[in-house]
């Protein structure tokens, strides 16, 4: 569905190599400052790269119009820097085409309980399940047809065990859809579970890419985040992350 | 019921004139006086509220305001530069000058504004800081131009500084209300990416909008607007603040509804402070002057919000 060849962006990332296929769960994991934010923000073309090709459906990236990818590619950003006191009802329909709200998408992100709300009056990960919502709702006719192209930058940052797996469990729901589903995180227990496949960054370079449940292994884990990592797996075969320094 | 209001309105400015009857003193009063002032404040209210909701979204403050971002004092150095030193024109070429030398100014200060506010997009309050600036150093400017000026022309840039609705007549009005209609009608189009903007940027840009071209587009219908309103009525503090921010607090941040409402409500206030410092006190209060005292307490009360809020 994407794909990218010889992507650099000036001493962020380089030569980045990737080709995601629709219907996949894929996880981006690495070290801070390892690209993981730029490289999604290439792919979403709110960054244009330095050099490289990005082609999304078989077409230049740049050569997409605006509400045409509008319509395709969803994108939350990191952070969000609010400073008007608008309802999460009102942020949700800026953003989406119909009033009411998707069922598989409130019984993953639980957002009706504090509709009337203030956005800025919420925690953290509240906020950022509003922002996910607004997301997915921009594109919510592609996701049903299985052709949206969803990039979640650090989705869990600030969510509760509870919703982490509810997002990841809606997630999985929409890319076995059709859907191309891209998110970032830490978690190395969470992108077991859930990952199809796992891009693997290291000093803004791809280390390695594959499927998740082959290329999750100790020592590799280790080179790619210099630091200690222990692998458990129990009678059926599940493993279990555990990090620490040496 | 905003339309009732504005009728309301119409009608206490025909109180104490009988146009109806046959005296034709009293029928060039209101045709050369009394409408050219209503048109003047419903127009100039309009212009500055539906700027200044526009600029509140686009500068993401929301404590924007044509005045006190510097615009204001940008398109009044412009007009003051004119009077000042360009004192020999005729009156008829001067509603020609005056309204494109307060509009570019009104453009300069606007887009210097705008690029301070992007070299600093950390600081939330950057903008307001960039229009103290501004305003500073266009207030210090007019004040050495005033060293230099004779008293004739001094007298006609305080008049004008003071904020007056009852300057401009039916020639220079006839050109600034087409202009404000389209420019805000313009603006007015543009509320749903504006709703996007709410969220920054990226996001607008993410939602489908082309951002450079929509800054600078609504950046000059702005300028347009407060450079037109500045030049027919002198600099009117607050109404842009106080009308988009009340109208928000009431019925929510939907452009759609919060633009057209501003418009309206903005000529509605200037059309109330008319009929107060006019019909009811029974002389000429500076329009600044009124609105000031009203706006004043607004901004110490959303000041305030914005503290609680973080």
């Amino acid at each position: 569905m994407i794909e990218l060849t010889g992507v650099s962006v000036l001493n962020r990332i380089s030569d980045v190599n990737l080709s995601l296929k629709r219907g996949h769960m894929v996880h981006i994991l690495g070290n801070n400052g390892s690209g993981k934010s730029t490289l999604l923000a290439v792919m979403s073309a709110l960054l244009s790269s330095d050099s490289g090709k990005v082609e999304l459906l078989g077409k230049d990236l740049s050569e997409y119009d605006l509400i045409e990818l509008a319509n395709l590619r969803c994108f939350q950003e990191q952070g969000h820097n609010q400073v008007f006191t608008i309802t999460v009802r009102e942020t949700l329909q800026f953003f989406s085409a119909s009033a009411e709200m998707p069922e598989s998408l409130e019984q993953a992100l639980e957002i009706k309980p504090f509709m009337n709300r203030e956005l800025t009056a919420l925690s953290g990960g509240e906020q950022r399940r509003v922002h996910i919502a607004r997301a997915l709702l921009q594109v919510w006719p592609a996701i049903e047809n299985g052709s949206a192209l969803i990039l979640l930058d650090e989705p869990i940052q600030g969510l509760d065990y509870r919703h982490q797996h509810l997002l990841f469990g809606l997630l999985n729901q929409l890319a076995s859809k059709g859907n191309l589903v891209v998110v970032s995180h830490h978690d190395l227990n969470l992108c077991y579970q859930y990952a199809d496949k796992l891009v693997l960054l290291k000093d803004k370079r791809v280390y390695a890419v594959g499927l998740a449940k082959e290329i999750m292994k100790e020592e590799f884990l280790e080179q790619a985040f210099c630091c200690k990592i222990s692998c458990y797996s129990d009678e059926a075969g599940n493993r279990l992350f555990q990090t620490y320094l040496n | 019921m905003l339309v009732t209001l504005i009728l309301v309105t119409l009608y206490a400015l025909f109180t104490g004139l009988d146009v109806f009857t046959k005296s034709a003193v009293q029928q060039k009063i209101f045709l050369y006086l009394r409408l050219p002032l209503v048109v003047t404040a419903a127009i100039v209210g309009a212009a500055l509220s539906v700027s200044s909701a526009c600029l509140q979204v686009l500068l993401r403050n929301p404590l924007a305001d044509p005045g006190i971002i510097g615009i204001t004092s940008g398109a009044s150095l412009f007009a003051a530069i004119f009077l000042l030193l360009g004192s020999q024109v005729s009156i008829t070429q001067l509603h020609i000058w005056l309204p494109l030398f307060c509009f570019s100014g009104a453009v300069l200060s606007t887009f210097a504004i705008y690029l301070l506010s992007r070299k600093l997009p950390e600081m939330g309050n950057a903008v307001i800081l960039a229009g103290i600036a501004i305003s500073t150093l266009s207030g210090a400017i007019i004040a050495w131009l005033y060293l230099f000026s004779d008293a004739q022309s001094m007298r006609h840039l305080t008049f004008w500084l003071m904020g007056s609705l009852h300057q401009a007549g039916w020639d220079i009005l006839l050109f600034a209300v087409p202009i404000c209609l389209v420019a805000m009608i313009y603006l007015m189009r543009q509320a749903k990416p504006l709703n996007w903007y709410y969220f920054g940027a990226s996001n607008a840009q993410l939602a489908g909008l082309d951002v450079k071209k929509f800054n600078r587009k609504l950046l000059f219908a702005c300028a347009l607007l407060v450079g037109i309103a500045v030049s027919i009525a002198g600099s009117i503090a607050f109404v842009g603040l106080l009308v988009p921010h009340l109208l928000r607090n009431f019925f929510g941040f939907d452009n759609r509804f919060i633009l057209p409402a501003s418009a309206i409500c903005g000529a509605l206030l200037l059309m109330l402070v008319v009929v107060v410092s006019d019909t009811a006190t029974g002389f000429n209060i500076p329009v600044s002057m009124l609105t000031a005292t009203l706006g004043g307490p607004v901004f110490f009360f959303s000041l305030l919000k914005l503290q609680r809020q973080r």
